[in-house]
């Protein structure tokens, strides 16, 4: 997946939504609003070793810290 | 030594105004699993590498597929920084963290909070793994070596 293509992918998905990439993260396979839907899905679509990320509430930049 | 490459993420005004010509920026995100107890592996998880973390911490919404049926079961402690409110709980399970054919046994905190995925701090990655963002390249790269315990 081009970086383009990736960032396409993060910024059309739904805040705080969870989204899976194919196993190799060439392209999006699914959608869900929580980690066990997201991987439902992912499965149901044929993959069964997505790559699972979290989408941000919002893109406010963070410095981790704690 | 692992070698894995950095991943996009979106910066947060499109374009930034500090960085206009940029819509996005290469960070430390690598494809981790975890595991508790005897709970089979999660998928890949894309986690944070960052060492301004003392621990590493998870998205409570990956508890359930871990056999942690309450996270609030955990030991609670609670955190500011990463959050955008400050005091918000984090609770504490014992889990093991799989990079790729390398793992680690480490108390992570698991909250309903966090924006992302995973962040892989100090405590249980950093002591596991001598760890370089080499920005040399395009991409970047994170570079992992192992620290063998003895």
């Amino acid at each position: 997946m081009s970086p383009e293509a990736r960032l396409k992918a993060l910024c059309e998905a739904e805040p705080g939504s969870w989204l899976a990439f194919s196993e190799d993260e060439s392209h999006v396979v699914a959608h869900g609003k929580t980690y066990d839907e997201v991987v439902d899905a992912a499965e149901k679509a044929g993959e069964s070793n997505p790559v699972i990320t979290r989408i941000p509430n919002d893109w406010s930049e963070r410095v981790f810290g704690c | 030594m692992l070698k894995l490459q950095c991943k996009v993420w979106p910066t947060a005004a499109r374009p930034h105004p500090a960085f206009p010509n940029e819509q996005y920026h290469w960070a430390p995100i690598i494809n981790v699993r975890v595991v508790h107890k005897h709970s089979p592996p999660t998928k890949s998880i894309e986690c944070w590498v960052d060492s301004g973390s003392h621990v590493c911490l998870f998205h409570a919404s990956v508890c359930h597929s871990l056999g942690i049926k309450r996270v609030e079961d955990g030991i609670k402690e609670e955190f500011g920084g990463i959050f955008r409110d400050p005091h918000r709980p984090v609770y504490f399970h014992k889990v093991k963290i799989i990079v790729v054919s390398e793992q680690f046994e480490t108390m992570a905190g698991f909250s309903w909070d966090l924006g992302v995925t995973g962040i892989l701090g100090r405590r249980g990655f950093f002591q596991n793994f001598v760890t370089t963002i080499d920005s040399s390249g395009n991409p970047p790269h994170v570079e992992l070596q192992k620290i063998s315990s003895h």
